[in-house]
């Protein structure tokens, strides 16, 4: 185990100056990840050394009031970790046929521009398979958002049948 | 050491950190034009009494938030609560990695690009990092244990979901068009010209996926009219409503990144980035330091303008509700971006995407299609919903509507 | 009713959920293991084919591209999905879990930009990231009756974990060690976009299509359990 620390050292060491000329790099994408620590680490920063700052120079006056859940003045009944609304969710699924639809478009998009006919047929297919269900959806009227509950439309069967 | 600076590596760490500066500095002058865009469109004066004119208003307030008690709820999830200010901060700040903001820097024998990272695929970074803010919002939400701080992130995750989608495809409208992912190249291609004259900027090719994208951009940054998660008439403050002092600020400050990262992002693909037409410093052969900043200021002379309208349209338009947005989304938006997308892909088929007559032509066809549509169907994009039937209040008689 | 259970943090937890923490920190030292070791391999080797390749293109700068930087990079994002899949397993809280996740999500898009899957890199944040893990959160809201849905398995669902881990741990160690590393000389171009694209067209278009077919059934399952809808 510690022979193998060492030769990770070792070979870091051995790895080179911090600083290669960026041609030999390829497309490693270092510019790319040492630019995201460098806007996470700086976010982080920022923000948590705000809230340090903060800490020091900012009261604290603690209040049993203040530690309640805001309802506009009333007693909050319960919390709010309840189960939600099905539509949100199928909003969401939608969403995830869509994302993986454009996703495996990306690709495509680059290079239909040299590959003309197969790819257009090939797009035609793949685009139908999706065009279709959509429009069942829109026709059935799964995407309301505003739907009738069963109980509205009882009622109103009723009232056209008196 | 001078090697490594001169070098893209280190240009790039210079640049990250320069961009980290200068857009925290922009993002709390935001909220300062923000509030004068308000009493300008109101009739006011808007905060004058701090420094000339109000000019150090936005230092005060950030002063006023550091000093302001920070309340921790007792009956929040305190981990994800402290973390979710700082996700939607971070989210909005890493998108940056990807914009080119200058060209290309001579830096004595290196060619360096004043931009942090060229991925090949630039442009979906951007649009992975932007769909990643949905957390921050959601978790917010969720932790604050709050009614109507669920019910925000709720809506506010529904809503971002929604509006990725007419995004993505106004994106690949683009993308289509040029054959490419790299922002850079993106950027290259709309400094040409037709007839030596009009820039082949994407906005005059493709009119209406512009105005489509740049609908869809306010509602992935929760501006009005798409401000539902924090409408204050139903949901008090949505998903911040929990949140106070200095967290609150971030939730603020991200807002307004998130602001500059769309705009950033709308002059890149649709208004040629740090291209201006009939200026040779502003041309991708110029190199020179001087040239670089020229480029540079150009960009930040269209991202102004991006934010500016978007706080204009803040203080113009009334909120949508939700069914009406939602609908938006999936009735009116999608529709539109995919008769834009079978265009572009018959403009591309037929081997004329850089032609501007055959694109404008194809607008207006789409357009014309869209509208013959709508006005046939009776589609209501917005508006109430026509197929519901009456909600009558009468006598409660569940019990006996089974029969 | 709202009997939130209050105990959180190491003051609740049980003494099975003790031995059990103690059985992960033992995974997470295997694991940490495990990354440090694979990609020593690999660095050496790379120093060890420098020599050769400088000997046959003419190469004079023996080292890997990026320097330095690159293993760091990497070693630090490699820690980052560690900790974060370990967090994934043992959060108790199942949001928290969901955050774990992300965590652990984001950073494996992380590496895929540094092996130069830049695609892959950036389909992993926008579909998995972006779309599936919102779709996992919400179900999570859908369905949790109690808010704070607490995992404590029985321990023989326990052993049963420890011992399919322990299996895919030596599966992925005997892999890992009987692999031929392919060796390289100086940098491999990553696959580009256009790359793939073609290959979508060309090789892989049954997949491609078939996909499509599979996104429709989605589609066709989300009207569904729409419907089901009172």
């Amino acid at each position: 185990m510690i022979s193998i620390l060492t030769s990770t050292v070792h070979s870091l060491v051995l790895a080179g100056p911090l600083a290669q000329p960026s041609a030999t790099h390829g497309n490693t994408n270092v510019e790319l990840v040492v630019g995201i620590f460098l806007f996470v680490i700086a976010g982080f920063v920022i923000g948590f050394g705000g809230l340090t700052i903060g800490r020091i120079v900012r009261p604290t006056m603690p209040h049993p009031e203040k530690g309640k859940a805001y309802e506009c003045g009333e007693p909050a009944i319960g919390d709010s970790w309840v189960q939600f609304d099905l539509r949100f969710y199928t909003v969401a699924l939608v969403f995830i046929v869509f994302d993986v639809e454009v996703a495996l478009l990306w690709p495509w998009a680059v290079v239909f521009k040299d590959m003309g006919a197969p790819a257009f047929w090939a797009f035609i297919v793949f685009f139908l398979l999706i065009a279709i269900p959509f429009l069942y959806e829109w026709k059935s009227g799964y995407l309301n958002w505003v739907r009738a509950s069963t109980a509205q439309k009882r009622r109103s069967v009723l009232e056209e049948g008196t | 050491m001078v090697e490594f600076l001169t070098s893209q590596l280190g240009v790039s760490i210079i640049l990250a950190l320069v961009v980290i500066g200068v857009m925290l500095g922009s993002v709390a002058y935001c909220i300062f034009f923000e509030r004068k865009i308000a009493g300008w469109v109101q009739d006011r004066f808007g905060p004058n009494r701090v420094g000339y004119r109000g000019i150090l208003q936005s230092i005060a307030d950030g002063g006023k938030l550091l000093l302001k008690e920070d309340v921790i709820p007792g009956h929040v999830d305190t981990p994800l609560f402290i973390l979710a200010p700082a996700i939607i901060f971070l989210v909005a700040f890493v998108g940056f990695a990807a914009i080119p903001w200058g060209g290309q820097l001579q830096l004595g024998e290196n060619l360096v690009d004043i931009q942090v990272a060229k991925p090949d695929i630039g442009l979906l970074y951007i649009l992975g990092v932007a769909s990643i803010g949905v957390y921050g919002v959601v978790l917010g939400g969720w932790s604050s244990n709050n009614k109507y701080s669920f019910y925000g992130g709720i809506r506010a995750a529904a809503q971002m979901l929604s509006y990725e989608i007419p995004l993505g495809l106004c994106i690949l409208v683009v993308v289509l068009t040029m054959g490419t992912l790299r922002l850079e190249s993106i950027t290259l291609q709309q400094t040409e010209y037709w007839g030596g004259i009009l820039p082949m900027w994407n906005v005059i090719l493709h009119p209406l996926a512009f105005l489509v994208f740049l609908i869809t951009a306010l509602a992935e940054s929760n501006r009005m009219p798409f401000d539902l998660p924090e409408a204050e008439q139903e949901l008090v403050g949505g998903y911040h409503t929990e949140y106070s002092g200095l967290k609150f600020g971030m939730f603020l400050l991200a807002e307004y990144a998130h602001m500059i990262t769309a705009s950033g992002f709308i002059a890149v693909l649709f208004l040629g980035g740090w291209h201006f037409p009939w200026i040779a410093w502003t041309q991708p052969e110029a190199t020179a330091w001087y040239a670089v900043i020229a480029k540079m200021l150009v960009l930040a002379g269209k991202i102004t303008f991006f934010i500016f309208l978007m706080m204009w349209l803040r203080w113009t338009l009334p909120r949508l509700r939700f069914d009406q947005l939602l609908r938006l989304a999936w009735k009116g938006l999608i529709p539109i971006t995919l008769g834009l997308f079978t265009l572009a892909v018959i403009l591309v088929y037929v081997g004329r995407q850089q032609s501007l007559p055959w694109a404008l032509l194809g607008n207006a066809v789409v357009l014309a299609i869209v509208l013959a549509a709508a006005g046939l169907s009776q589609v209501e994009v917005t508006g109430r919903q026509a197929n519901l039937p009456s909600i009558r209040p009468g006598p409660v008689s569940t019990g006996t509507a089974r029969t | 009713m709202f009997a939130r259970a209050k105990a959180r943090g190491s003051g609740g937890l049980s003494a099975q959920a003790k031995a059990c923490g103690s059985f992960r920190i033992a995974i997470l030292l295997v694991l940490t293991g495990m990354v440090l070791l694979a990609p020593t391999g690999s660095v050496a080797w790379a120093t060890d084919d420098a020599v050769t390749a400088e000997q046959q293109i003419g190469v004079t700068g023996a080292a890997p591209p990026g320097g330095l930087l690159e293993p760091i990079l990497f070693y630090a994002v490699a820690m980052t999905t560690v900790i974060a899949a370990l967090g994934v397993c043992i959060a108790k809280n199942i949001v928290r879990m969901a955050v774990w996740l992300f965590i652990a999500l984001g950073s494996v898009a992380m590496l895929y930009f540094l092996l130069a899957a830049d695609f892959l890199g950036a389909i992993q944040l926008i579909v998995y990231v972006g779309g599936t893990l919102i779709l996992l959160i919400f179900g999570v809201m859908l369905t949790s009756k109690s808010p704070w849905v607490r995992f404590e398995p029985p321990k023989l669902e326990l052993i049963g974990a420890a011992v399919v881990c322990g299996a895919l741990l030596v599966a992925l160690c005997v892999v890992l060690y009987s692999a031929v590393w392919p060796e390289t000389e100086g940098v491999v171009p990553g696959v580009s976009v256009a790359d793939l694209g073609r290959r979508l067209l060309t090789t892989y278009l049954v997949p491609f299509e078939v996909a499509g077919v599979l996104l429709m059934i989605v589609m066709v399952g989300a009207a569904h359990l729409a419907r089901q809808e009172k």
